[in-house]
């Protein structure tokens, strides 16, 4: 199975930012409790700072690194910790073309026999979609019956 | 994809080939009339503009294919099966071809009435469009320029 893993800087970017927010107003919200007034010195956002560097790459790997293994057969996904999803080609018969917002692109596979669908986010593991998509649809054909048509 | 065309929708999801009843439409688009987009065009959009899901169907007709008036009657009704399957509040169906669309279909098209669903046929050699006399069937004419094929 190939393996697909990319890191998203942007993602990485977001979880550092929530955290340094979180934390600054945490820190001011401490200063009015104990000062009276809200106040964060230049030391404690440097801290703030640091904290934040090293928690970003836990909080992103747990929200959002995404991760596909995939061969002829069947694929796995890992969105973070949180999502994981796994399945062959052939228990699907739709592909689409999604988008996913903030300019994210991916495909959405629609299962044969249940009215459920399983999404791969292809811009987050630096892939082209439309590609995908077409490789998707070859690779879920290959277990249809003769004359079904998808897409 | 070639062509002008104007913002109708926020179309999110597309197919290709997909089939709808026994038509395979060679593109379906879905999506929303209400924009996506940072905070302020969020919430104007929350505010004027109204959440219709809507899908765009297209279907080019080769010399194989034979379209006919009970033909196209029945692309129709599968198009409105699948809007209420689906809850699609209103949909284009576009019907491309190269050459002229037969008078008799054109009368069909322009007679057809159900509002929720705007059909066009589109004569790509000539640029010429046929709609329906719904709204939205009238105002494809607006929003799509058809290229002519050289």
């Amino acid at each position: 199975m190939d393996t697909i893993e990319r890191i998203s800087p942007t993602n990485l970017f977001i979880c550092f930012g929530s955290t340094l927010m979180v934390l600054t107003v945490v820190s001011a919200l401490s200063g009015f409790l104990a000062l009276g007034e809200f106040f964060v010195s230049m030391f404690v956002l440097i801290i703030n700072m640091i904290i934040s560097i090293a928690a970003a790459w836990p909080i992103y790997r747990y929200w959002f690194h995404t991760k596909m293994s995939m061969d002829d057969e069947q694929f796995n996904l890992e969105v973070g910790k949180r999502e994981k999803a796994s399945g062959r080609w052939n228990e699907f018969d739709e592909v689409s073309l999604v988008h996913l917002g903030r300019g994210r692109m991916g495909i959405r596979l629609y299962y044969r026999n249940k009215d459920d669908f399983v999404e791969i986010p292809a811009s987050d593991l630096k892939l082209n979609a439309s590609d995908l998509r077409f490789k998707a649809i070859d690779l879920t054909k290959k277990g249809q019956p003769p004359n079904e048509t998808q897409g | 994809m070639t062509g002008k065309a104007r913002w109708v929708a926020d179309f999110t999801e597309s197919f290709r080939n997909r089939r709808v009843g026994d038509t395979v439409f060679d593109m379906l688009v879905t999506g929303k009339t209400r924009p996506s987009g940072l905070l302020l065009s969020r919430i104007f959009a929350f505010f004027f503009t109204p959440n219709y899901k809507v899908a765009c169907l297209v279907r080019s007709v080769t010399d194989g294919l034979s379209l006919d008036r009970l033909r196209l009657a029945e692309i129709l009704r599968a198009t409105e099966k699948f809007m209420k399957r689906n809850e699609i509040d209103w949909s284009w169906v576009v019907i491309a071809k190269e050459g002229a669309f037969p008078e008799t279909l054109k009368n069909f098209v322009q007679t057809y009435r159900t509002r929720e669903v705007g059909v066009a046929l589109v004569d790509v050699s000539s640029g010429d469009m046929t709609t329906s006399d719904s709204f939205i069937g009238r105002n494809l004419e607006r929003y799509a320029k058809v290229p002519k094929s050289k």
